[in-house]
């Protein structure tokens, strides 16, 4: 992890005192165990940079910026499922590949900070008694005042990333270490939990989660690839969805991003990561995936000649739907 | 101030007296998000928390709400009713409602929050483990103050300090007068123990006196464009503070009824100054944080001598990107 550091900052560094990048979006920490995006524009800043597995954010959200896309060559920093994004956005052509330098960081998993608090809650440890945090062969060690506290990554990450099959990034310039191969497997389990209620089960589920949502649009504006220049919800002539923050527009506005996400949506789920209601948006997005998967054998971000889902097809595709 | 004390298992029979109106308190949810709710069973309430999700306001200005409803018959105000008693506020929240109330009393009265306001009780519960984003005491207050409350208690152990705040609190001890006792030495020790103890882990500060005189000149500040860099532009840190309070109006239209829907609205929203002509006051996310800090640190403080902020530490909790308001504005203290 130190090593890993080290050498993000010595090729940030190098990236920018070459002039080969005009600056490179990455993390800082800002304490301990708070971390959050960080631009840097010098040598100097370089050695701001940071990286841990608290360094959740998915950055490709910044290249979808007016002034980034108009912008000079840039590095960013990325992990597996944020490469993802930055491939669709390219297969998309809203990023210009010859203007991106990625600096790819093989991930071992991002430990949910919530789960941490609790676990430490539990052994009596004050979250801010922390003075580091690393992980390494499936152990995250949490360094405090009075020792190191060991945990398994498989119940301290999040539960995403025990479902990850892209832990190295699938695209990068630069990869900084060795390559991390899954360490779980896929068997979409939380969707078909989901898949097994009845439908008037479901519903109620779908319908207590979504009623929470105050639409802060967090999940939105998060996701790299929710980049619209006018959103469905924002619209007033005509008015799509109401202001009223109610479950029947609510709903409206999950399930359309859902489905404006079919076949785009990598899975990194910063929405809902980002969601203060703590609404279980990887659900729905998932289920969108699995579908995707299987029946078109698609998986969204994973080369960047492949076409997007919606602008090609098969002769094998399905067509149940023309009558 | 009038001092008491109540044993805990009495607090049951005082909430369980206060019923006669409607209570709301913090209410878990299943998802372990605090929140005011009504209650209607009393072990539904809370007392283990930092502070709900949600402030306080929700109550006072719910997120959506119709102003009036018209028909073919007419126009139709809606009927709002009184609040009644809202028990467990932290300080900070309940400051916010004071903050709240000259903002919608100054120039037009807003009906709506003043019905909501008339006749309650707030009853406070001191932060004896205050969270670790939190910065009151940088604003004049503190775990313990009792700014907005009729009275707050304080967990001393086995009974709650009772610091009788108002005349509405006087008159809710005055009726149930068999529940509350007089405070022991003991129990005045134990109190002043807890909130040097909450005090003490308040470890967030902000010089606020230099930073609103430092704002006078920073408008055109590069601060601006930093700080802003990392900002995604959700309405996070403007839904979930105690003070932010800046709505919208539409007309909605639902079978045969038109009604006029007011609803939260955030200046961190592109849209929130758009206008029909298509020029944007405020384009970029630099003019949006700037704004929503002026507002709070300069503007308030010019209109209502109140600053909007009252330290709870929500925006700073829940921003997904991780933009600082404290950090922010020690940078323009010290510009």
């Amino acid at each position: 992890m130190v090593n890993l550091v080290e050498n993000l900052r010595k090729e940030a560094g190098r990236l920018l005192t070459e002039g080969k990048v005009k600056h490179i979006i990455g993390y800082e920490m800002v304490e301990p165990l708070k971390v959050r995006p960080f631009f840097a524009k010098s040598a100097d800043d370089a050695n701001k940079l940071h990286y841990s597995p608290l360094c959740a954010h998915n950055l490709a959200v910044y290249l979808t910026l007016e002034e980034i896309k108009a912008g000079e060559k840039i590095g960013l920093v990325v992990k597996g499922c944020d490469s993802r994004a930055v491939i669709q956005l390219i297969q998309e052509g809203i990023v210009d590949r010859e203007k991106v330098v990625l600096i790819g960081v093989p991930c071992r998993g991002i430990v949910d900070l919530e789960k941490l608090r609790e676990e430490l809650g539990e052994r009596n440890v004050q979250s801010s008694s922390a003075t580091g945090i690393s992980i390494e062969n499936g152990v995250v060690k949490v360094e405090t005042k009075n020792g190191i506290i060991k945990f398994d990554r498989k119940e301290i990450v999040f539960d995403i990333c025990n479902h990850c099959q892209n832990p190295t990034p699938v695209l990068y310039d630069i990869l900084l270490g060795e390559e991390v191969k899954p360490w779980g497997k896929e068997n979409y389990e939380d969707v078909k939990e989901i898949e097994r209620m009845d439908l008037k089960e479901r519903w109620n589920y779908w319908k207590e989660k979504l009623s929470k949502c105050v639409r802060c649009y967090a999940c939105r504006e998060v996701c790299p690839l929710c980049y619209c220049k006018e959103c469905l919800v924002d619209k007033t002539m005509p008015t799509w969805v109401r202001k009223s923050v109610v479950t029947s527009e609510n709903t409206f506005f999950h399930l359309m991003r859902v489905f404006h996400l079919a076949g785009r949506c990598v899975g990194c789920v910063a929405c809902e990561r980002s969601c203060p209601e703590g609404i279980p948006l990887s659900k729905l997005f998932r289920k969108m995936e699995k579908d995707v998967k299987a029946l078109f054998d698609y998986k969204a971000g994973m080369d960047v000649e492949q076409k997007p889902l919606l602008a090609s097809f098969k002769l094998e595709d399905p067509e149940e739907f023309i009558k | 101030m009038i001092n008491k004390v109540i044993k805990k298992r009495d607090l049951q029979k005082f909430l369980r007296n206060l019923r006669t109106k409607k209570l709301y308190a913090p209410v878990k949810d299943e998802e372990g998000k605090i929140e005011f709710k009504l209650v209607n069973d009393l072990k539904e309430i809370t007392f283990e928390f930092t502070n709900t999700l949600k402030p306080v306001k929700s109550l006072f200005i719910p997120q959506t709400e119709t102003i009036f409803m018209t028909d073919k018959k007419g126009i139709h105000p809606p009927k709002v009713s009184n609040l009644g008693v809202v028990f467990g506020v932290r300080p900070c929240d309940a400051k916010s409602i004071q903050v709240l109330t000259k903002v919608f009393e100054k120039d037009r009265e807003d009906p709506y929050f003043l019905q909501r306001k008339k006749d309650l009780s707030m009853i406070g519960l001191a932060c004896t483990s205050p969270g670790e984003n939190c910065f009151c005491s940088s604003l004049g207050l503190g775990p313990f103050s009792t700014d907005g409350l009729d009275m707050l208690l304080a967990d001393i152990g086995e009974k709650y300090y009772v610091e009788v705040v108002s005349k509405s609190g006087k008159k809710l001890v005055e009726s149930n007068q068999e529940l509350f006792s007089e405070p022991t030495k003991a129990d005045r020790k134990l109190r002043k123990k807890a909130q040097q103890n909450a005090e003490k882990k308040i470890a967030r500060k902000l010089d606020v006196e230099r930073v609103t005189a430092k704002l006078k000149h920073a408008f055109e500040s590069a601060i601006w464009d930093e700080v802003s860099k990392i900002c995604v532009g959700c309405g996070i840190c403007t839904y979930f503070c105690p003070t932010c309070h800046c709505f919208d109006l539409t007309d909605e239209f639902l079978e045969g009824k038109i009604f006029r829907v007011r609803t939260w609205d955030s200046c961190t929203f592109p849209y929130f100054t758009l206008q029909s002509s298509g020029h944007n006051p405020r384009p970029t996310r630099r003019e949006r944080i700037r704004n929503r800090i002026y507002h709070k640190f300069q503007y308030l403080l010019e209109n209502i001598g109140e600053i909007g902020c009252v330290g709870c530490g929500r925006c700073l909790e829940n921003c997904p990107s991780g933009v600082n308001l404290i950090e922010v504005l020690s940078r323009v203290g010290k510009s």
